[in-house]
């Protein structure tokens, strides 16, 4: 009774709490809310695991996993990659230095074991699908971010999914070369604003056709910043199915800069 | 059981921590384009490689990685018989236990930190570099070349026992490497598919002559013939750059040429050279931009001087400073694609007619590789041409990854041009392979 007391009075709280939230909601605008987004914290390091599992459609998958270092230096964020399974690909790096001037190229390097070198490569087109997943490489640099400059946005009013109500905000491109770099003519995001993170995201080609749904799950707050662990996108022209699934994410055990080198690449995970 | 004690004095932290046993079988058939007598048939090679590589991480940080393969080929066409395999080390020698079939350790090493200070000791590769398909800077390992450049550059390459230790100094990486291994190139011996026949490179024999070989004791000394070198490298305001110094024998051995009208006569030594070098890399916008050059205190080409007098011969190796270099461009503005150019110069700084080789060399690369269906299937085709000789040697391969662990793969190789050029001369061996990949 003193426990289903406690139940209500805390339904109760959060359900003001709930409504405030949405009331302050109600006078924001899409690009505040996309501000929120872009200013979630997403910690000033983290090291996480990786599976990503590609599936073609015939249902053939393959999975590969890796391990991914993120950590700012200042406004320069950097990100290493290293795959760890299977053998054939074992060793495979990938190092970005994404600058915050967003005039400025990222540098990146790949090191392919097959070679034994490391090699500078240009920072790929950003509409341009990540090794092999449905995720471009903007997307998978932005993390579940958006580049303001690129987008107009505007809301689109409420959805409700798996029970929670989420604010639709619609982003269209700012100009035809934005849309062709990107790949996109419009998005549908699904925001959720009890963590700033959109649950889902619709996306449509250069021609208006649907292109790919991205579905964010399993977010949780580790370390005291909500977390995606489970990310799963379907490219409705291909049939083509990615999904990420994030584990022993840690914000808390402090990366060595020296990770983030050519060097690093070199010698590997260790 | 004393070695395990001893052992254990010696490194006290080093407790197991994790092994893990990972490897993969790999099989490929070649068949030839064209028919030819040299063989029975068409197949040029049925090759299966088993490799086994074993990882055994220590709680402190340091790790122990050996990789061991098993090599069968069935036709016996690569590499007939039991070659002798002099130029490699005494220790760097793989087991052939039989015509057809090797064992070899690839790599055994040990790596780790100790402070910021990385290092890694025992049999590996160590590779300079960035270019494709020629090697400028590459070269610190030596080559097998039982099937020339037709396989992939990690088959070819020998790894070494070395002391690879890399020192962090500002923002600069500092490599020091120690090279105690006396193995340089392996070439095909003769009957080989892929022996050495042009003039550039060997010696052509009269048969109708006798023949008197001179070869010179192969360096042996562990300490005293051991190559050393040292490579600095940077990130400076967006560009990698890096500069190289290693002191080595070459990894082809001198030889020279030459007849005295009833008698022909062939010297072989190998000889030690300076190389200092410099490389550079950076992106711009969807081009990448890399270099790299190279300067060889003493090379020494193959020279054939003919029919002389002895007694007019003041050098049995004429020798020549060297300069060699390449730029690339690679272009990634396509999607999913990479284009990739590349330009090779050497050039001899002396002059000596009897160098078979002329005095200033130029190939050409192009690369194009082609990712499809999110990577299950890579196209890529490659183009070496000499503008020396007008021969060259393409390459065009599918891969297709049926698993994220299983990929079949099919390949053309081709090589054309003048019977004696140094690409041309295997123009009979151009081949289609089918192969299969699987890693455990």
């Amino acid at each position: 009774m003193i426990q289903f007391g406690r139940v209500k009075m805390l339904s109760l709280l959060l359900g003001i709490l709930s409504t405030t939230a949405m009331a302050q909601e109600g006078e924001m605008t899409a690009l505040d809310i996309v501000d929120k987004i872009n200013g979630r914290d997403d910690g000033a390091f983290v090291t996480r695991s990786l599976t990503i599992e590609l599936t073609d459609r015939r249902g053939i998958s393959r999975v590969e996993k890796t391990v991914g270092y993120r950590k700012y230096f200042d406004d320069e964020k950097r990100t290493v990659l290293f795959y760890t399974d299977p053998s054939n690909v074992r060793g495979t790096g990938f190092l970005t230095f994404d600058y915050s001037d967003a005039e400025q190229d990222d540098d990146q390097w790949l090191y392919l074991p097959a070679l034994r070198k490391v090699r500078r490569i240009s920072s790929s087109n950003r509409g341009d699908y990540f090794l092999g997943t449905d995720l471009t490489y903007e997307e998978i640099k932005k993390e579940n971010k958006l580049e303001t400059q690129d987008y107009v946005f505007s809301l689109k009013g409420e959805a409700e999914i798996d029970g929670r109500s989420l604010v639709k905000i619609e982003a269209t491109p700012v100009d035809s070369d934005t849309a062709d770099e990107l790949g996109y003519s419009k998005v549908l995001l699904h925001v959720d604003t009890e963590v700033w993170m959109s649950r889902r995201s619709e996306f449509w080609d250069l021609n208006g056709n649907a292109l790919k749904t991205v579905e964010n799950s399993q977010i949780e707050m580790i370390d005291g910043i909500w977390t995606t662990l489970k990310v799963d996108v379907e490219n409705h022209k291909t049939s083509h199915k990615t999904s990420l699934t994030f584990s022993d994410v840690d914000y808390k055990t402090p990366i060595d800069d020296d990770l983030f080198s050519q060097s690093s690449l070199r010698r590997g995970l260790r | 059981m004393r070695k395990i004690v001893i052992a254990g004095l010696l490194i006290p932290s080093l407790a197991l921590a994790d092994t893990e046993i990972r490897g993969a079988f790999d099989t490929q058939a070649s068949y030839l384009l064209d028919d030819t007598d040299r063989y029975a048939g068409r197949v040029q090679s049925i090759d299966t490689v088993l490799s086994l590589e074993l990882e055994t991480s220590f709680s402190n940080g340091a790790r122990l990685y050996s990789e061991t393969i098993v090599r069968h080929e069935s036709k016996d066409q690569l590499e007939p018989g039991k070659p002798s395999l002099s130029s490699r080390g005494k220790f760097n020698k793989p087991w052939q236990f039989s015509d057809e079939s090797e064992l070899e350790l690839r790599e055994l090493y040990i790596d780790g930190y100790s402070a910021d200070i990385f290092f890694r000791l025992g049999k590996q590769q160590i590779v300079w570099g960035q270019s494709d398909g020629l090697q400028v800077l590459d070269v610190v390992n030596p080559m097998r070349y039982r099937e020339f450049i037709s396989d992939e550059i990690e088959d070819r390459r020998i790894p070494l026992w070395a002391a690879n230790i890399e020192v962090p100094v500002g923002n600069w990486m500092l490599q020091m490497v120690w090279l105690p291994d006396q193995t340089y190139h392996v070439y095909p011996e003769s009957g080989a598919a892929f022996s050495i026949s042009s003039s550039k490179l060997s010696p052509s024999i009269d048969y109708t002559q006798p023949l008197e070989l001179r070869v010179a004791e192969k360096p042996k000394h562990i300490v005293k013939d051991s190559d050393y070198g040292f490579r600095v490298t940077g990130f400076v305001g967006g560009w990698d750059v890096g500069l190289s110094y290693l002191y080595q024998y070459a990894n082809n051995s001198a030889i020279s040429q030459y007849s005295d009208g009833t008698t022909q006569f062939i010297d072989m030594a190998y000889k030690r050279t300076h190389l200092l070098g410099g490389s550079f890399a950076k992106a711009f916008s969807s081009f990448t931009l890399r270099g790299e050059t190279a300067y060889i205190s003493d090379s020494i080409p193959f020279s054939d001087r003919g029919v002389v007098a002895p007694n007019t011969i003041q050098k049995r190796f004429p020798k020549t400073r060297e300069v060699k270099g390449v730029v690339g461009i690679d272009y990634n503005g396509f999607s999913d694609t990479l284009l990739s150019a590349q330009w090779f110069l050497s050039t001899l700084l002396d002059d000596d007619p009897a160098f078979a080789r002329d005095k200033k060399e130029q190939q050409v690369t192009f690369l194009i590789r082609r990712d499809f269906m999110n990577q299950v299937l890579t196209i890529d085709g490659l183009a070496v041409h000499s503008l020396n000789d007008d021969d060259g040697y393409w390459h065009l391969a599918a891969n297709y990854r049926y698993r994220a662990n299983i990929t079949f793969r099919a390949a053309f190789d081709g090589y054309y041009g003048s019977a004696d050029a140094v690409f041309g001369q295997f123009q009979d061996e151009s081949r289609f392979s089918l192969g299969l990949e699987y890693a455990f």
